[in-house]
């Protein structure tokens, strides 16, 4: 039984990094007592895919994971007894069965959706500042940024990446592509926008597969999905 | 809650979970309905000190308690502590994030000699006068223990009290004085240490002894300044392991930290009087856990973390008079959740084919053989009894159970050795590696030999020993790296400059203090790290302080000198020492007491705890 879990991740584990993550939920699911599914050989591994890994020191309230069950449980039993053992501000808030040939996670996610916001109040004008800023970006056909990998640097043009992004009040929302079709770093927009990121609040609100036209949560290609809060 | 510390720190540090301190299985107290205040420090960076097995065992006897709570706290990183002294923070705890400060009493596990210099600069770091002579009832007590503490006197002028041996008991012991004697919410400093120096079997407060020197440098004496302290102080020893507290949880790092899986300690001690071994002497007797008891101990920590690694430690871990049963047990119930077992330090003679057999069913985990001296000669010496039939036996089931890689553990620098024993060392690799053949093919056959250089350690045989010289262990490693041919042999060596550190504080008296506070003063810290260790600067410091450093490491000591550490009772007589020093030195073998007949080394006389082997 394939079984894909939607859950939280606080302000009291935001510094904790993907491998990390990984590490807990595969030790919080071993505490939960699920029967996890192993992989063969030497080492065998209980089978988790994550969805898109988050930013270090970003929160989030959408983030996706599948597990791989040797057996079938109880999809909301399966929801507390892991909320029984995760760490404070990790919280599994949904779970669905997926069915066994459903893709992996990371190539279908494609989209996301984050809040930006100022550990700091702005000083005045600020805000005024960088909306501007964020519509002269707007208007660039090429957004040029480096990322440096193990194979080296490369430039990368975000803009078509930025599907949008806009002030709302004390915030900046943006939509972006991320994961098997491009990624936009949060961090690397606040820098474009003459920001430094540590200085800023992230939170992932979101993480989607567009899909004609619309966008769709991971949750809408499990049958039953059973709701954790 | 979100803090300055989330805020601006721990975006600008690496490995910023390190410093979270809200891992699954951490406990935080409420501040306001807890009367004392203990903080375990561990003086190295979280990564190492999360590993370690006292720590967890004491973290959970004190937080087990209502009316103490305990926190931990690391070294912190480079990165951290530039951040600390730029934003003028005080060092903090793990789990409420206060300043160290603002606890009563702050304990040390002391498990290296080059950890030392983290220990002055924690204190420095959280705004606490590192000498103990400038603190005041303000100031936290400072405690150390752990195995270094049986010479403390590289570090009398800086920790309050040491508490020798076995920490179970004696954490509670100290943590009720204090609690007798704390008064709104003050612990009165001289009044705890004399208390506890007179009344808690292990307690050494270095304030109430006065240290004479020859002229020439030795000491000449060691003599208390107060009365009712002990001349001599006993270490403590834990007499029944099955009824001394263990955690039933461990807190689980975040970060992918050393040793981070479940541990059971299957038993404490050693008496196969390896002569080299300072664990063997101070950890004796040996006493074994009830199959039972480790069992339920590995059912709870499973349960409780969700680790996907179960290791046995000890000593010596093949010893354990059930081991291939508590080894099948284990596995067998753990194998079909994906949990493997691991046993790190199997000796060769402990190990058998069908025990090999199981563990590769489970999983292939390293193994590493330690014969420690290339010749039979050195071994006799050294008391390794492990013949070359032996390890050659052990190594040929080894790759014939399909391991394709071992691991050897050679020391230099032991006493008598000579250029012979270096070169059996190339012998002794190269006749593994011809087992290795015969039974492996492929580009993964690998023998990899691993070589530290012999430091000689207080409360053993070699305790009255020279060093051998940074010179000189540079030559044989030089003969080494010229002796072994081909790639399938790996080498690898220790810095012999960190070596001969940690031989200068292994068996320094007090006075080696003074470079330690003047080393630190230089920067030192770290100096495990070879990217932090800077031995120009503990030179530097040993010439200011007018000391020098080769009268502790390389200096042979007659059996009359008084001994820095001599005030400190580890169980085995003076006289059982210079009988195996001298068996050494005539190259004579003696047997292990848990099979063979006793010794004599006086543990089980004189402390009333003998050894304790299950099924007996
Ligand atoms: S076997 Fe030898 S080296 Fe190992 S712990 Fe025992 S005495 Fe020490």
């Amino acid at each position: 039984m394939r079984v894909r879990l939607c859950f939280t991740k606080g302000p009291g584990v935001r510094f904790i990094s993907h491998l990390d993550l990984m590490r807990t939920f595969e030790r919080a699911l071993r505490r939960a007592a699920l029967p996890l599914a192993l992989t063969q050989g030497y080492h065998p591994r209980p089978k988790l895919t994550f969805a898109s890994a988050l930013a270090l020191g970003a929160t989030s309230e959408a983030e996706y994971l599948d597990v791989e069950l040797a057996s079938p449980v109880q999809l909301g039993d399966a929801i507390h007894r892991l909320n029984d053992v995760l760490p404070d501000d990790l919280r599994v808030t949904a779970a669905g069965e997926v069915p066994a040939a459903a893709r992996p996670l990371m190539a279908i996610v494609d989209t996301a959706a984050y809040e930006l916001r100022p550990l700091w109040p702005l000083d005045d004008g600020k805000w005024e500042r960088l909306q501007s800023a964020l519509a002269d970006l707007l208007q660039e056909k090429t957004v040029l940024v480096e990322r440096t990998t193990k194979s080296g640097t490369r430039q990368v043009n975000l803009r078509p990446l930025i599907l949008r992004a806009e002030v709302a009040g004390d915030e900046i929302n943006m939509l972006v592509r991320s994961g098997s079709r491009g990624n936009v770093r949060p961090d690397e927009l606040l820098t474009l926008l003459g920001e430094e990121p540590t200085q800023w609040h992230i939170h992932r609100v979101g993480l989607f597969i567009a899909r004609e036209g619309r966008l769709s949560s991971p949750m809408e290609e499990a049958g039953v999905v059973v709701d954790g809060s | 809650m979100e803090t300055a510390l989330h805020t601006e720190v721990l975006p600008a540090v690496s490995r910023p979970a390190r410093y979270l301190g809200n891992e699954y299985n951490s406990i935080r107290k409420d501040w306001a309905k807890v009367p004392l205040k203990m903080a375990l420090a561990f003086p190295d960076v979280y990564d190492v000190g999360m590993g370690h097995l006292g720590l967890k065992i004491l973290y959970h006897i004190v937080n087990q308690r209502q009316d103490a709570l305990a926190e931990r706290v690391f070294a912190p990183w480079t990165d951290m502590e530039e951040q600390l002294i730029r934003r003028d923070l005080p060092l903090f705890s793990l789990e409420s994030h206060r300043p160290l400060r603002d606890f009563h009493l702050i304990g040390f596990t002391l498990q290296y000699e080059l950890s030392y210099s983290n220990i002055l600069n924690m204190l420095h770091l959280a705004g606490i006068p590192p000498r103990a002579r400038d603190r005041d009832e303000g100031h936290p007590i400072i405690i150390a223990g752990g195995p270094c503490a049986y010479n403390p006197e590289p570090l009398a002028d800086f920790i309050d009290l040491f508490a020798i041996g076995e920490g179970e008991y004696v954490i509670d012991e100290l943590i009720d004085l204090a609690l007798g004697l704390l008064h709104r919410g003050r612990l009165p400093r001289e009044e705890f240490l004399l208390e506890a120096a007179r009344k808690i079997q292990g307690i050494y407060v270095p304030a109430f002894y006065d240290v004479e020197y020859h002229p020439d440098g030795r000491v000449a004496s060691i003599s208390p300044n107060r009365e009712g302290v002990p001349p001599r102080v006993r270490k403590q020893v834990v007499p029944d392991l099955d009824r001394a507290p263990y955690p039933d949880a461990f807190v689980v790092p975040y970060i992918d930290a050393i040793h981070d899986r479940a541990t059971l300690e299957v038993f404490r001690g050693c008496t196969r009087g390896c002569r080299f071994c300072q664990a063997g002497m101070i950890y004796r007797p040996v006493r074994e856990r009830e199959a039972s008891t480790l069992l339920r101990q590995a059912d709870e920590l499973i349960r409780n973390t969700g680790y996907e690694e179960l290791a046995l430690s000890s000593l010596s871990t093949g010893d354990y008079t059930c081991i291939e049963d508590l080894a099948a047990d284990l596995m067998s119930r753990y194998r079909d959740q994906g949990i493997a077992l691991s046993l790190p330090s199997l000796r060769v003679d402990s190990f058998k084919g069908e025990l090999a057999e199981e563990i590769r069913k489970m999983r292939k985990t390293n193994l590493t053989f330690a014969p420690e001296a290339g010749t039979q000669r050195l071994r006799d010496v050294i008391n390794k009894n492990i013949t070359e039939e032996d390890l050659l036996r052990g190594v040929e089931e080894a790759f014939a159970a399909g391991w394709d890689s071992v691991k050897l553990y050679f020391m230099l620098g032991l006493p008598t050795e000579t250029e012979e024993d270096v070169l059996g060392i190339i012998d002794l690799a190269n006749k593994v590696l011809d087992v290795a053949r015969r039974h492996r093919q492929g580009p993964r056959v690998k023998v990899s030999v691993s070589v530290s250089s012999f430091v000689p350690k207080s409360h053993t045989p070699f305790q009255w020993e020279p060093q051998a010289s940074m010179e000189v262990l540079e030559e044989r490693q030089r003969l080494l790296t010229q002796g072994i041919k081909g790639r399938r042999i790996q080498l690898s060596w220790h810095d012999v400059r960190t070596s001969f550190l940690e031989g200068v504080f292994a068996r320094g008296d007090r006075r080696v203090g003074r470079a330690l506070a003047r080393a630190v003063e230089l920067g030192c810290r770290f100096d495990g790290w070879s990217e932090h260790f800077s031995f120009p600067k503990w030179t530097q410091a040993f010439q200011e302080c007018g000391l020098d450093p080769t009268f502790y490491a390389n200096r042979r000591r007659e059996y009359e000198e008084v001994l820095p550490w001599s005030h400190i009772d580890a169980g085995v007589t003076k006289g059982f020492l210079m009988r195996e020093h001298k068996r050494a030195l005539e190259g004579q073998p003696t047997g292990d007491c848990r099979v063979e007949e006793c010794p004599g080394c006086g543990v089980c006389t004189r402390l009333g705890v003998a050894n304790r082997i299950v099924g007996d």
